[in-house]
């Protein structure tokens, strides 16, 4: 007795389950449109917030970058110990003394002689060998015969003209 | 969320809501479209969509409903010429204009049982849930609506007794 009532009751609501709403008047795809630029909005408010949050830090760290203290110069003194230098051993050669004809064994070797046709000792060579070896390091005189250099004895040391008649001859005259 | 998916869901529940949302405000399609955007809008999808849409629809009628009377006015002279709640059928032997008038007169809780149930598609639990209510109370309404509704339409006709 009791499904009777129960199987009208569902002929029933088959019956208005059947029945079809009116269509909406929802534009489709401007809902969809509305909805995708809603959903992107959301990206832009998260740009937006992080912008604005780097933003927010740069100001900060530019602000305490310019407010710190600058620090004070330090001084600072350093003392260097520079060693005494060495006396320098001065050589001695007698100013007055007469060569001998034969050098001592104890003497240096004298320099080489420029005899004839060999290169003569140039200016330079002449003038760091002076100290040491006197007028010994100047070259012979060569006395021109005809057209042969002929090696002389070397003048006497101090002799002005015999100087600078040295360096004249020595000089690679062509 | 995938617009393919949206789009399915509007073709689903597009009418429903929009039947749902017609027991409050006159103009319902922007109440729908709100839920729609709503949804679209959300981080995460909810578990049950359905009951989400039709709580979502639901607060928004209601919220709609109690808004200006100026826009009362303007929804009243809108819906003048808008049809009945249902496209007619007179194969299905209920005549839908019958059948508003019948819905209309339900009290309101029964109404949204009826409505969610018969159209939403949504179970008595789901319904329980929108309402904040409980399954035997939605049962019971649902029952006291089609009574309520077979007293003022009567009991139709099976047109084809061999389909359930």
């Amino acid at each position: 007795m009791s499904t009777e009532p129960d199987q009208e009751l569902n002929d029933l609501a088959r019956a208005l389950g059947k029945l079809v709403p009116q269509t909406p008047n929802l534009q489709r795809d401007r809902l969809l449109f509305d909805a995708g630029r809603r959903s992107g909005r959301r990206i832009v408010h998260l740009q937006s917030a992080a912008n604005i949050a780097l933003l927010s830090l740069c100001v900060f760290l530019g602000y305490r970058f310019w407010s710190l203290p600058t620090p004070a110069r330090e001084v600072r003194i350093v003392t260097v110990h520079v060693p005494q230098p060495m006396p320098i051993e001065q050589p001695t050669v007698p100013v007055d003394e007469v060569m001998p004809d034969i050098a001592p064994p104890n003497l240096r070797p004298l320099p080489p002689v420029i005899v004839g046709n060999e290169h003569p000792p140039t200016y330079g060579t002449i003038q760091r060998n002076i100290p040491h070896y006197g007028d010994r390091a100047l070259p012979y005189l060569p006395s021109v015969e005809g057209k042969r250099l002929v090696a002389q004895e070397p003048t006497r040391a101090g002799s002005r003209p015999g100087f600078a008649e040295s360096l004249v001859l020595t000089f690679p005259w062509r | 969320m995938d617009a393919a998916y949206l789009g399915q869901l509007i073709d689903e529940h597009a009418r429903a809501l929009t039947l749902y949302a017609r027991q409050w405000c006159l103009v319902p399609e922007d109440v729908v479209q709100e839920a729609f955007l709503k949804l679209a809008s959300q981080r995460t999808l909810p578990d049950r969509v359905a009951p989400w849409l039709f709580r979502v629809v639901r607060n928004g009628a209601i919220s709609h409903a109690r808004s200006s009377e100026r826009r009362r006015r303007h929804e009243e002279r809108a819906a003048l010429n808008r049809p009945a709640w249902f496209q007619p059928d007179p194969d299905i032997g209920i005549d839908a204009a019958d059948a508003t008038v019948a819905l209309r007169q339900l009290p309101e809780e029964t109404r949204e049982v009826i409505t969610m149930h018969l159209w939403g598609g949504l179970t008595f639990a789901e319904i329980a849930e929108v309402l904040d209510s409980s399954s035997s109370t939605v049962h019971r309404l649902y029952l006291a609506g089609l009574h309520y509704l077979r007293e003022r339409l009567g009991v139709p006709c099976p047109q084809n007794p061999t389909k359930s």
